[in-house]
């Protein structure tokens, strides 16, 4: 009996010093896109993004080819 | 040149360095650590997308104000088609930037729209400039329009400038950076994010330029066939 108020006063003595650190931790625990980041899938996302970047950049480039190539006739005419 | 077709990969410099710098702005700003924060959760990656852009359309206004003086210094019609299509470009980008300051209003302050001094004076400028395209459009003589077009874009700068500098600044807003609310920079922008933050300017400005440049090149090869 006596032993058993003992360990509850130690765990509760615990929770006390730790509290601030326990309070701390809920403070900073702000919901992120953690699991994301954990099992990688945030890079399925960059993927997707960087390809339909990609796709925008070539046919911007190729545009910009035309239009060179517009005023090279242009200009011989 | 061995052969006569052009190389894909021939392009001015600075189409390289924006090239670089977008794919750098979009994989750096997505997977960069940011703040944890109360509401903005991870939201605060729009600051690489959202901000920048209008950091970009209102460089692209200052062009076309600059473009439209040197047109009413020299009469040379080359600087009227700059100017129109900077503000062409810079009305494409405020409108991208009213449509994602909406989704990010939705999902942080919990309304699409709120009748807030930075919102409608950004809403007001792009009338400004709306009408800037209209004005153009209601003059036929090529000379008068680029007059005409010029001075009105000196006054819709300024009216630019003070919608959505000034008067945002002089009351409560809940715009972050307006009415006595501190801007994201001053102790949310940590030093990892100004690394994403101040290139993606740059790309988003550079993409913008290029846009516009291929503009400018379309109008005058349509011009001369006239």
């Amino acid at each position: 009996m006596k032993k058993k108020f003992q360990l509850q006063s130690l765990i509760f003595l615990i929770l006390i010093i730790a509290s601030p650190f326990i309070l701390f931790a809920q403070e900073n625990n702000v919901d992120m896109a953690d699991i994301m980041r954990e099992n990688g899938k945030i890079y399925v996302v960059v993927a997707v993004i960087s390809l339909i970047l990609t796709g925008f950049l070539v046919a911007l480039i190729s545009i910009d080819r035309r239009v060179r190539r517009m005023e090279k006739d242009n200009k011989k005419d | 040149m061995i052969t006569k077709r052009e190389s894909f990969l021939n392009l001015r410099w600075w189409k390289w360095v924006c090239v670089v710098l977008l794919f750098y702005t979009v994989i750096g700003g997505l997977l960069v650590p940011v703040p944890r924060l109360e509401i903005l959760h991870e939201s605060i990656r729009n600051l690489f997308f959202h901000v920048t852009i209008w950091f970009a359309m209102i460089i692209m206004m200052s062009a076309s104000l600059v473009y439209g003086i040197k047109y009413l210094n020299s009469n040379n019609i080359d600087f009227d088609i700059k100017a129109e299509q900077c503000a062409i470009t810079g009305i494409f980008l405020g409108l991208i930037g009213l449509i994602t300051g909406s989704i990010w209003a939705k999902n942080t302050w919990g309304a699409w729209w709120v009748n807030d001094a930075k919102l409608n004076g950004a809403a007001a400028a792009m009338l400004v400039y709306f009408a800037y395209m209209v004005l153009r459009g209601s003059v036929e003589d090529e000379y008068k329009r680029a007059r005409i077009s010029s001075v009105y874009g000196i006054f819709a700068f300024t009216l630019m400038l003070v919608f959505i500098m000034i008067l945002p600044r002089l009351t409560d807003s809940l715009h972050p950076g307006n009415g006595g609310n501190p801007g994201f920079s001053s102790y949310d922008l940590d030093n990892s994010m100004r690394k994403i933050f101040y290139p993606a300017i740059i790309a988003w400005t550079l993409l913008a330029v290029w846009f516009t440049e291929i503009r400018v090149r379309i109008k005058r090869l349509s011009r001369k066939e006239l």
